[in-house]
């Protein structure tokens, strides 16, 4: 019997808690709309007050609970400058903040929510938004007053992460894409000054490299993942869906998608690839760097800005950001990545949540963030404010932002990316063609696009 | 009768704290882990859930993954079971025998393994085994003694990457069996290795002729406790291969996690986990019927 009891243990610990748990909770306060979630409230207030800026009328003492899961400079910066200008704007709230891991962090905040100990409020990878909507884990924010101003001032593409079944479900908080960075030495050593601004020219280049010097790479795509691997397949003319994120086949096995994948497998076998494409070591960073005692190999990875914003000035001379080279379509298509706000829906202070959610994305706290860690504002103002325009390394990203394309919105995202990867590695491992690496991944992901 | 009702109302309050707590940690969860794998289950918001009947099951027999994933969970006892117990006797009877010293230190070089945490080996090992000539095993196979031709990479082949899982674990369990044989080897009378030798038996028969076969109940416990052991596998699959290179390394407990805790698709974790508990039922339930029936008397 204990060998049957045990594993069942382990197994459904974890579930018997969640179940416990989540049926108590739901028959609670989570199920009953917020006070400043209804309908009247939200025309009174639009337009009449400034939201933001003046604290309600009844002064009422509260403590959010703040999840996020910034790096630990971004979190010195919310711990010493911006979380006192909140102080300082509302005296009344307190904002209660926890840097969580980032590893396993979606069990960890889907057992708080079972276990009705979730935060107020949370940042959260954008991808992450439609689970967790479907989930019935967070409340849906566009009845809070301001709403439709907030979604105003924000960029389309970052708020629309927030979208799911009809309603936001958060407000977006940061993005970011990925460009090209290069390191100068390599890139002469290639024969170049410039970056590339074609694909084939960076092909160029690479075969150029390998054949001075086997050992060194002129592309370096991070993983075969549906975040390191998009911008290329995209760049050179591979799309996932429809524009509308309602199909895939026609659109991932497209022949444009097969030639675009069929490139990169090229550019495999001909050992232009660093080994991070299929795992290999060393890393990207340190491929592009050197590590101690051994030189620089990476003449280009693909990165966010947080590469230029963690390294400061340990880079700023040696590497060059630029746009990713473009493609068949005269343009680089990267990916959009970033982070949003939501409210769960057993906040216990929902509407002092809202009001830190406004107050972070006002155009102030916004500009602060994008000078101290390269965060890019969803702000729109925030965005074209003259004091960002002092950083070296962000008009490239803000560049990139304007043709970069967003992963597909979906509940099922895991799933999709998953099945992506599959086929992507497949291919590139030769244990399938990239047609009918393409064509399966794309009858699979038809099947969680149609749920 | 009467002192029956007593006696029973006398250790009732020690028997209750236990029947609840079975209750609650292992009753309660079966149930409702069978309860669920029958729905399409949401884990934050029950009552919106759907019954689905069999579907989650159909689904799972119709998944070439759950194939690889039991192919290899099968494998991994095929492959560690034996491992774990060949290797942790042998430690076992080296450290027994009368000519060696510092018993107590090898004892406890042998035991470390097992009380170290299974994070930390699992990291360590996935350390030793990285890729590239700068991974020590590389290093140690390719330029101390040239084995290999080239560095391998251990982490990106679906038997290799096995292979290391499997070693981890071998590694990790000697030190349980041979505690558990030493522990027995005390008791068996030296009386009869001595009429053995007198005899004219000498070391590997006495071992087969005698020691096994006293060893037996012994071998019996170790190996079920191994086999569930091997069933329950999953840290070092979790962190080690994360189930690549393309889901080719999947255990059935690490491919049931990803369901349920990355997909949130509980139905369909819970369905396969019930499966697995069958399997792991039926092939232990023979065994623990004989269980402890056979004593030997000296």
């Amino acid at each position: 019997m204990k060998a049957r009891t045990s594993w069942m243990t382990k197994s459904s610990a974890a579930l018997l808690v969640a179940v416990m748990l989540g049926t108590a909770c739901s028959s609670g306060p989570a199920n009953t709309p917020p006070p400043a979630n209804t309908g009247g409230e939200q025309g009174t207030n639009t337009g009449t007050n400034k939201g933001a800026e003046t604290p309600p009328p009844e002064i009422k003492e509260a403590t959010i609970e703040f999840w996020h899961a910034y790096g630990e400079g971004e979190e010195k910066v919310l711990l010493e400058e911006v979380l006192p200008k909140f102080k300082e704007q509302y005296p009344h709230l307190t904002v209660n903040p926890t840097r969580m891991p980032t590893e396993n962090l979606e069990q960890q905040v889907i057992t708080a929510v079972a276990g009705n100990v979730a935060p107020d409020i949370m940042r959260m990878d954008n991808t992450w938004i439609p689970k967790f909507a479907r989930e019935q884990a967070l409340q849906p924010v566009d009845g809070f007053p301001d709403f439709a101003a907030l979604k105003d001032a924000s960029f389309e593409a970052p708020m629309s992460t927030n979208y799911y079944d009809g309603q936001y479900y958060g407000v977006p908080l940061d993005t970011n894409t990925k460009i090209a960075i290069y390191n100068k030495e390599l890139l002469a050593e290639a024969g170049a000054t410039e970056p590339p601004q074609t694909m084939e020219e960076l092909a160029e280049l690479a075969r150029a490299l390998k054949q001075k010097d086997p050992g060194k790479f002129g592309i370096t795509i991070g993983g075969v993942d549906a975040w390191n691997m998009p911008p290329w397949f995209w760049s050179l003319g591979g799309r996932i869906t429809d524009d509308e994120y309602t199909k895939a086949s026609g659109y991932l096995n497209s022949p444009e998608s097969v030639q675009a994948l069929e490139t990169i497998i090229g550019w495999h076998e001909e050992g232009l690839l660093a080994p991070p494409i299929l795992a290999g070591q060393p890393g990207t960073w340190e491929g592009l760097r050197g590590e101690e005692g051994t030189p620089a190999t990476y003449m280009m990875i693909n990165d966010g800005p947080w590469f230029f914003s963690i390294l400061g000035d340990a880079v700023a001379e040696t590497m060059i950001p630029a746009k990713m080279p473009s493609g068949p379509d005269g343009q680089s298509h990267s990916v959009i990545g970033g982070q949003n706000l939501v409210l769960f829906r057993g906040a216990k202070e929902p509407d002092a949540a809202w009001q830190f959610a406004q107050f972070m994305s006002s155009e102030e706290i916004q500009v602060l963030m994008a000078v101290k860690t390269g965060a890019i504002p969803t702000n729109r103002k925030a965005a074209q404010s003259e004091e960002l325009k002092a950083i070296p390394y962000l008009q490239a990203y803000v560049d990139e932002l304007e043709t970069a394309l967003a992963r597909t919105p979906s509940a099922e995202w895991d799933k999709i990316s998953q099945a992506f990867q599959a086929a992507f590695e497949a291919a590139l491992r030769g244990q399938a063609t990239p047609q009918d690496a393409l064509d399966a991944a794309a009858a699979e992901i038809d099947g969680y696009l149609s749920r | 009768m009467r002192r029956a009702i007593r006696q029973y109302v006398q250790v009732a309050p020690y028997l209750t704290l236990g029947v609840l707590l079975t209750a609650v940690f292992v009753l309660y969860p079966l149930v409702k882990g069978i309860y669920i794998s029958f729905f399409e289950y949401k884990v934050l918001a029950p009552e919106l859930s759907l019954f689905v009947g069999f579907d989650n099951y159909a689904r799972a027999l119709q998944d070439p993954k759950v194939l690889i994933a039991l192919r290899n969970t099968v494998l991994f006892a095929l492959v560690t079971v034996p491992g774990q117990w060949l290797l942790g006797v042998i430690v076992a009877m080296m450290v027994n025998l009368r000519t060696i010293r510092f018993k107590l230190f090898f004892r406890f070089v042998y035991y470390l393994p097992v009380i170290s945490s299974w994070i930390v080996v699992s990291y360590l090992f996935k350390y030793l085994f990285s890729d590239s000539a700068s991974g020590m095993v590389n290093y140690l196979l390719v330029e101390l003694i040239p084995v290999l031709p080239a560095p391998v990479n251990w982490l990106q082949q679906t038997w290799t990457a096995n292979l290391v899982v499997w070693v981890v674990s071998i590694w990790k369990g000697i030190g349980w069996v041979m505690i558990m044989y030493l522990a027995a080897l005390q008791s068996v009378p030296k009386s009869l290795y001595e009429a053995a030798s007198i005899d004219g038996a000498k070391g590997v028969r006495t071992f087969i002729h005698i020691t096994l076969p006293l060893m037996k109940p012994m071998t019996t416990y170790v190996l079920i406790n191994l086999i569930i052991g091997s069933f329950q596998a999953f840290i070092q699959v979790f962190l080690i291969t994360e189930g690549g290179p393309m889901d080719s390394t999947h255990l059935l407990s690490t491919y049931m996690f990803r369901h349920a805790f990355q997909f949130f698709d509980f139905g369909y974790a819970s369905a396969i986990s019930v499966m697995m508990g069958l399997m792991i039922f039926v092939l232990t339930y023979s065994q623990q019927r004989t269980f402890g029936k056979d004593r030997i008397e000296y």
